[in-house]
């Protein structure tokens, strides 16, 4: 605490204060949450490799070569697989559609969870009892096995695997937008729009919505390291993205027990890649969560 | 709690219920006419004369009304009668049954040592709070959660084919017989399985255990002098385990997906193994009945949670 001012140690409101520079403000937070900043770092790392892949390696993640299962060198970053294809160009590109399906499905999902708790909640009823055992019956099953079977009845492609997991992840932020709603709507700000004569729909959009936007960026974080994981396993069981296209899951099967001996980056490289992204999701997950929701601070 | 115990009941036959209509309407939805798929690989546009078809569409019961239908595959899921593989031709039911020791074996291994690490890491890292000790399980539990399961079926392969040139074996010994085999089969895998929910079960116990330290009873406890021990086994934990019990009961479906990859990445012949080629090969049937299975096996389980939370917690039971 030596560079850091004592006021802004003590201060436990939020991150940022007025008259803070911008850099200044990024290291408190960084001091004050070294896990959750490793998460963001972690993150910065992997959706840029993903985004700037083309700038960071010169090799084609589809191009078949005769230069098979060679080690990593400095030509091969991290060696070639039995097709000869680059394993490091194929694990920066596979994080490509890891992130696009991780968060298409995340914002789809959670956000129609959110909308349908929403709307049930505040209106109770049959309605939202209904709605509430669907979730229940959801919510009781295996997500990986709904998805999986999603995936079998509707084909294996980019479209239906996002589709699949946004089905999967409704619940889970059906769930936690309700509860909020329930204790929302029984607001006095909520009552008084209600005397005012404002519509329901009003009422629902601008004041009962917003009051539930903390819970639900809380889940939404939290959903996306769940997401990128059951996307790998689908493509690992061979129901996610179709190949040619890299995917960190579907590069994994098959090969740990072929090439564990004769080339091993060929099953831990994009493994590797998997976790690290699935980590830093997690310990940005807790870092949004301990921001937002100060009764689960310092647990 | 008698009243408890049958809402719960009847909540849990009302979610397999529920499993079995939304199979039956999924299953209805996939494009394609199942008499077709059954007789030819559509994707072949093989052609099927048209007598043929018909007489498949009889036999599959596609010929009646829809409400028939459903009426049908209801009574027929209630008798466990899921009819014929269409690969193989082998009854769903028997072949699902065969299959079935292999998974239930890997569940129990995997159940036991999520609780015989996890709790005791848990416990060890709320008594130890901000200690290099408990950051190293809050690590552990951290890649426990970040780490699917298939991934760390793939390490330990790597591990075991590059280090010892072995691989667990691929045909099932149930541990009655020969119990050294079974387990140097099955630990692996297992031990695969149990990684992510050691995780989860190390942070449950960690957290609920923090909280509960700082209840006024355990104050009271340490000022009548007792044993840290004492204190911790005797007082704290027993109100610490009752959230971590409810996670283990929810965390039982996901394990389930857990065995399906990774019986899959072991090639091991076991009830998930038999959905995951039944999904590559479209066979429907198979797949109806493993849904129908998990869904009855994740009500049971969760059915015996509340049992057992109900029984552990006076506040549930006496409500």
């Amino acid at each position: 605490m030596a560079t850091t001012p004592r006021s802004a140690s003590t201060e436990r409101v939020g991150l940022v204060r007025k008259g803070q520079g911008f850099w200044k403000t990024l290291l408190l937070s960084a001091r004050r949450k070294p896990l959750g900043t490793a998460g963001a770092v972690i993150l910065l790392l992997v959706v840029a490799s993903a985004v700037f892949a083309p700038y960071i390696t010169p090799h084609d993640p589809n191009a078949i070569t005769t230069a098979r299962l060679r080690p990593p060198s400095a030509e091969h970053w991290l060696g070639t697989d039995h097709l000869g294809r680059d394993v490091f160009a194929r694990v920066i590109y596979g994080g490509r559609i890891s992130l696009l399906v991780g968060f298409l499905s995340t914002i789809l999902g959670t956000g129609a969870g959110a909308v349908l708790a929403l709307i049930s909640a505040y209106w109770g009823g049959v309605w939202d009892n209904g709605v509430q055992r669907f979730m229940d019956i959801l919510w009781a099953f295996p997500s990986l096995i709904i998805a999986l079977v999603i995936v079998t009845v509707l084909g294996s492609s980019t479209r239906n695997v996002i589709l699949a997991i946004a089905i999967v992840v409704v619940p889970l932020a059906a769930r936690v937008v309700r509860s909020q709603v329930l204790i929302v709507k029984e607001m006095e700000y909520v009552k008084a729009a209600q005397a005012l004569g404002a519509s329901t729909w009003r009422i629902l959009f601008f004041h009962v919505a917003p009051n539930c936007v903390a819970p639900y960026i809380i889940v939404a974080t939290a959903t996306l390291g769940g997401a990128i994981v059951t996307e790998a396993s689908l493509s690992f069981l061979g129901m996610g993205i179709p190949p040619p296209t890299p995917s960190w899951g579907r590069d994994l099967f098959g090969t740990a027990a072929n090439y564990a001996e004769l080339a091993p980056w060929i099953p831990i490289a994009p493994g590797v890649a998997l976790s690290l992204a699935v980590y830093g999701f997690n310990l940005l997950g807790d870092a949004v969560r301990d921001l937002l929701d100060p009764r689960l601070r310092g647990r | 709690m008698r009243a408890f115990l049958i809402r719960r009941l009847l909540l849990g036959i009302l979610t397999v219920y529920g499993v079995a209509t939304l199979t039956f309407i999924l299953m209805r939805i996939v494009p394609g006419d199942p008499a077709l798929i059954a007789l030819a690989d559509p994707s072949r546009g093989e052609a099927v004369p048209k007598a043929q078809l018909e007489a498949k569409r009889r036999e599959l019961g596609l010929d009646k009304p829809l409400a028939q239908q459903y009426i049908t595959w209801l009574a027929n899921s209630i008798r466990f009668n899921f009819g014929k593989s269409s690969w193989g031709g082998g009854d769903v039911v028997d072949e699902y049954l065969r299959r079935l020791p292999l998974s239930l074996n890997m569940a129990i291994l995997a159940f036991i040592m999520t609780v015989l690490v996890g709790i005791p890491l848990g416990i060890l890292s709320a008594i130890k709070q901000d200690t290099p000790l408990d950051y190293i399980a809050r690590i552990i539990a951290i890649s426990g959660l970040s780490m699917p399961s298939f991934w760390v079926a793939i390490l330990i392969i790597v591990v075991l084919l590059r280090v010892f040139s072995w691989l667990p074996s691929l045909d099932y010994v149930p541990f009655w017989e020969n119990p050294l085999r079974n387990l140097t089969q099955l630990f692996f895998p297992s031990f695969a399985v149990a990684f992510g929910f050691i995780g989860v079960v190390t942070r449950m116990t960690r957290s609920s255990l923090l909280e509960v330290l700082r209840e006024d009873y355990i104050r009271t406890a340490w000022s009548k002098g007792l044993r840290e021990r004492t204190i911790i086994l005797r007082h704290a934990l027993r109100n610490a385990l009752l959230p971590v019990i409810t996670v283990l009961g929810l965390q039982f479906g996901f394990a389930i997906g857990g065995l399906v990859v990774v019986e899959a990445a072991f090639n091991l012949p076991g009830a998930g193994r038999f959905l995951f080629e039944a999904t590559l090969r479209r066979d429907y049937n198979v797949i109806q009945a493993s849904l129908f299975a998990i869904a009855l096996f994740v009500t049971l389980a969760n059915l015996l949670v509340d049992v057992l939370y109900a029984w552990l917690n006076p506040r549930v039971r006496l409500e």
